[in-house]
């Protein structure tokens, strides 16, 4: 059976105010609306109910179309949700090898300026050491050698000396 | 059909068609529209398209035809244009010439394009205040402003004496 028989249509009535209605007709009546309550030839109305019966199949197509497009959007989200929970758990994993990663970095960083301080104490006391024997050895005058060649040459000349007295 | 219809029954729903279909042709022709039965049609596949209820089917209706027709005139995405421009290079004319002596076609162009929308979608289309709120996507209580003001206006335009006479 078809869904637009032309039975006489049981349509709701319109509720609206009085004064509404009673401002529609005055401004139809200033208007001077001429009457539009031609009914439609049958020609016309035939028309009508073929133009609304394809209508409504589009309506309905569309409707199935939408339906099933978002049914192939819940199998695709179906679908790729073991793909998103194996690569969350994989960033997951990098995710704490970064942070592992992070904390070892760290200790070396500590460990080397650890290593850092050490040294330049050593340093440090290396070079009070050596100002502190150099302090020291201030303490005990240093007589200096005579030279060899001059020792040979004054002794000659004492020798010398001795002779001709 | 029944759970289908915004209109409750297939028989509401066909006379609701025949009654609208040509008024909403109409309608899309004020706005300049070149395509007006496509839009109207259009407009009732995404009606019954809608699955959730609908309150003010017809306006609804309206709505979708004026959007429709507003977005097909419009030549760049974005870009807004003034009813006034939209309407004026419509085929306004066209529709009033059927209802309206030329007397009275010639005074109301003299309304601003939102009083004429107004009186139009009340008295010729029989859209109630809500419905026309609806449409126009404004308060009821602008839409009862605009279509007394524009009844005074017309009054004044019509009888310039202050005599008012019933035409």
């Amino acid at each position: 059976m078809s869904w637009f028989n032309t039975r006489s249509p049981q349509r709701s009535p319109k509720i609206e105010p009085i004064e509404d209605i009673q401002l529609r007709s005055d401004l139809g009546q200033l208007l001077g609306l001429k009457s539009s309550s031609e009914s439609p030839s049958a020609m016309q109305s035939h028309h009508l109910q073929d133009l609304a019966q394809s209508l409504y199949r589009e309506a309905l197509r569309r409707r199935r179309t939408l339906r099933g497009r978002s049914r192939l959007s819940w199998f695709l989200a179906a679908a790729s949700l073991p793909i998103i929970f194996a690569l969350s758990s994989w960033g997951i994993t990098q995710q704490q090898k970064a942070k592992v990663l992070v904390k070892q970095i760290e200790q070396n960083r500590l460990e080397q300026q650890r290593l850092v301080n050490a040294n330049q104490n050593l340093e440090k006391e290396i070079q009070d050491a050596r100002l502190q024997l150099a302090k020291n050895r201030e303490n005990y005058p240093v007589v200096a050698l005579p030279n060899r060649k001059n020792e040979v040459h004054q002794i000659n000349t004492v020798k010398v000396r001795n002779k001709s007295n | 059909m029944n759970d289908f219809s915004p209109f409750g029954t297939s028989e509401a729903f066909y006379a609701a068609f025949s009654e609208y279909y040509p008024k909403l042709v109409s309608y899309a022709r004020r706005f300049g529209a070149v395509y007006p039965e496509d839009i109207t049609q259009e407009a009732f596949v995404i009606l019954m398209q809608r699955e959730d209820k609908i309150e003010h089917p017809i306006a609804f209706l309206y709505g979708t035809v004026r959007t429709l027709a507003l977005t097909e005139r419009r030549p760049l995405k974005n870009q807004n244009i003034s009813l006034e421009f939209v309407v004026d290079q419509g085929k306004e004319g066209d529709a009033y010439d059927a209802l309206l002596s030329r007397e009275i076609r010639k005074e109301i162009q003299k309304l601003a394009p939102t009083f004429r929308e107004a009186i139009w979608l009340f008295v010729v289309d029989g859209l109630s205040i809500r419905e026309i709120s609806q449409v126009l996507e404004i308060p009821e209580a602008t839409v009862k402003t605009r279509i007394h003001r524009a009844k005074a206006q017309l009054r004044d335009q019509l009888n310039p004496g202050g005599q008012h006479v019933m035409v």
